[in-house]
């Protein structure tokens, strides 16, 4: 392939593109809603999964005590925490520090919390408790339940299999449409291209009469479903980054404790990926049609 | 140049469209294929083009036998011919000089070749001052003769022409044998499939006539055979008798040739073929 070609073939590729809009715009854009779903899906099964790994990491159970409880009983609840046999570890978290804590993740949103330190502070005293054994779970949390001063506990191990769970159904049902979605996608772009090559017959039986060769031919049809394919990509990227920030902004504000994957060190990846995949998926949906088109009727020069 | 050896091609559907057709074209001939629809004409050429391949025999371009090429290699064997349609096959959207431009580009041209070489085929063809109009902006003769000078631009050695009068004004297409003849005068071999008897008649090339996928007529065979009765009668006292007799066998083959043509004309090769293939012709209306 000679330089003076390639230039040729690209500005074929877009002619191709505008020529055929249409459905150029069908194709992207039912490539973007099947990437757009990829990244949501793989973004929600991140968090999923490292909101469960924190959670089932630590082991720990954190019981809240009685607001405005005097730190004389507080401390009387942690010693008999400590006495129940089952628990190994047993550690005050003043509502200062959680306050403090809750900043520290917030990170620049965090300063919203400015002015409620204090007697302000919303937030209870805690005990954060792992035990020995956590097939005794039930008794144990039973027994502290019984301590006076004791508010309420965070119960975290329904809240895994529960994630363990959404996480489930979000896989499978991302992955089956993914699947439908990419089909459809690559049936899409073959047609587009299917369209250009029909719309260029006269083209490309000229081609053939004079002796191009069948790569030749081929390429523009392929730079035009790889066009489509960087476009959807490229827009799919742009929507899911500024959607990510957005939804983990929202969610900090309903949720201020829970912590969402920071993608921000994965952006030149993530980027480079959804480039790839859409640059392939026009790339198999060009080859598709235009090998089924040559293999038929592309020899044909005189009739 | 072109050669056909026991060539016989049957399609899918079981119509024989060539039965053992035997064939040389020299380089720098001039051939007329005549014949009535459904003869084989397209067969023949879409034989040389590799667009089909034979069932039976061998079809050689240049020394090459193309029966069985390889899809790989037909772009390559195609750049060796310029082929010249009907329906002109010019792109309407692009001007006089990008059609031929294209031609050149689709195999590889630099664009300072291109730009050396367009130019040169349009004034070739009368069309230099064309060069910036469009195909739907010009009459069918000249339009043809965009369709020519594609053909030519990549400088084939041979230029296959499909009944490139069929859509010209009659006048017109004497201009475009013209061309061609001029072309083929330069030393390009042209084969040219016509239904126009007036223009067989008046360009004296040699003529082969298909028929029912046989050649039933071929000029040059019947002027050879009369060349040899000739030199041979005319030189009987140093030739023994087995020479007269055959000399005397390939004078009456000749004239039965004539005699089924039903030729009432002085007699001339092209005559005798011509009239068999408007008997043809007429039996087919």
């Amino acid at each position: 392939m000679k330089i003076h070609n390639i230039g040729y073939l690209f500005k074929e590729g877009i002619k191709n593109l505008w020529k055929n809009r249409t459905m150029s715009i069908a194709s992207i854009g039912v490539l973007i809603s099947c990437l757009l779903l990829t990244g949501c899906a793989v973004l929600i099964s991140m968090n999923l999964t490292s909101m469960m790994s924190s959670i089932e990491g630590n082991n720990s159970v954190t019981i809240y005590l009685n607001e405005g409880l005097p730190s004389l009983s507080a401390i009387e609840v942690g010693e008999q925490i400590r006495s129940i046999e089952n628990i190994s570890e047993c550690n005050f978290v003043p509502k200062d520090d959680a306050l403090a804590d809750m900043m520290e993740r917030l990170g620049d949103d965090g300063t919203i919390l400015n002015g409620l330190d204090g007697d302000d502070n919303f937030l209870p005293d805690a005990y954060t408790i792992s035990m020995y054994d956590l097939s005794l779970y039930d008794d144990t949390m039973n027994q502290i339940q019984a301590i006076e001063g004791v508010d309420r506990y965070t119960d975290y191990s329904h809240i895994a299999t529960m994630l363990s769970n959404i996480d489930l159904i979000v896989r499978v049902a991302s992955l089956a449409i993914i699947v439908i979605l990419g089909i459809v996608s690559l049936f899409i772009i073959s047609n587009t291209v299917k369209v250009t090559m029909f719309s260029r017959r006269t083209e490309i039986s000229i081609m053939k009469s004079v002796g191009a060769t069948n790569g030749f031919v081929r390429i523009p049809f392929i730079v035009e479903g790889m066009i489509i394919g960087l476009i959807s990509g490229g827009v799919s990227v742009t929507v899911l980054l500024l959607a990510y920030d957005r939804a983990v902004m929202a969610l900090y504000n309903i949720v201020p404790f829970l912590t969402a994957v920071d993608i921000d060190p994965y952006i030149g990846y993530i980027i480079a990926a959804y480039a790839v995949v859409g640059a392939l998926f026009g790339l198999f949906g060009g080859s598709i049609s235009i090998g089924k088109y040559l293999n038929n009727e592309g020899e044909n020069a005189v009739a | 140049m072109i050669e056909f050896r026991n060539v016989s091609k049957v399609y899918n559907n079981g119509t024989e469209a060539l039965h053992n057709i035997n064939l040389t074209v020299e380089k720098g001939e001039f051939v007329f294929i005549v014949g009535s629809s459904g003869a084989g004409k397209s067969t023949f050429l879409k034989l040389i083009t590799c667009e089909e391949h034979p069932n039976e025999g061998q079809v050689i371009i240049d020394g090459e036998d193309v029966s069985h090429i390889r899809k790989g290699k037909i772009p390559y064997v195609r750049r060796k011919m310029g082929l010249v349609f009907q329906d002109f096959r010019l792109i309407d959207h692009m001007t006089v000089y990008d059609n031929v431009a294209f031609a050149m580009r689709v195999v590889g041209a630099s664009p300072k070749m291109i730009k050396k070489r367009v130019p040169y085929i349009l004034s070739l063809v009368g069309l230099q001052h064309k060069a910036k109009h469009y195909p739907t902006e010009m009459s069918g003769g000249e339009r043809q003769r965009v369709g020519l000078a594609r053909a030519l631009v990549n400088n084939p050695s041979m230029i296959i022409a499909d009944e490139p009068t069929g859509n010209i004004d009659p006048a017109l297409s004497f201009e475009i044998v013209d061309l061609l003849s001029e072309i083929n005068r330069r030393g390009t071999t042209v084969l040219m499939v016509t239904h126009e008897h007036s223009l067989v008649k008046h360009f004296h090339k040699r003529i082969i006539q298909i028929h029912s996928g046989e050649i039933v007529a071929d000029t040059a065979a019947i002027a050879r055979e009369q060349q040899a009765a000739a030199a041979i009668s005319q030189d009987t006292e140093t030739v023994d008798r087995e020479a007269i007799r055959r000399a005397k066998e390939a004078r009456q083959k000749a004239d039965d040739e004539a005699r089924r043509l039903e030729s009432t004309r002085e007699f001339s090769a092209t005559d005798a073929v011509l009239a068999g293939s408007e008997d043809d012709e007429q039996a087919d209306a």
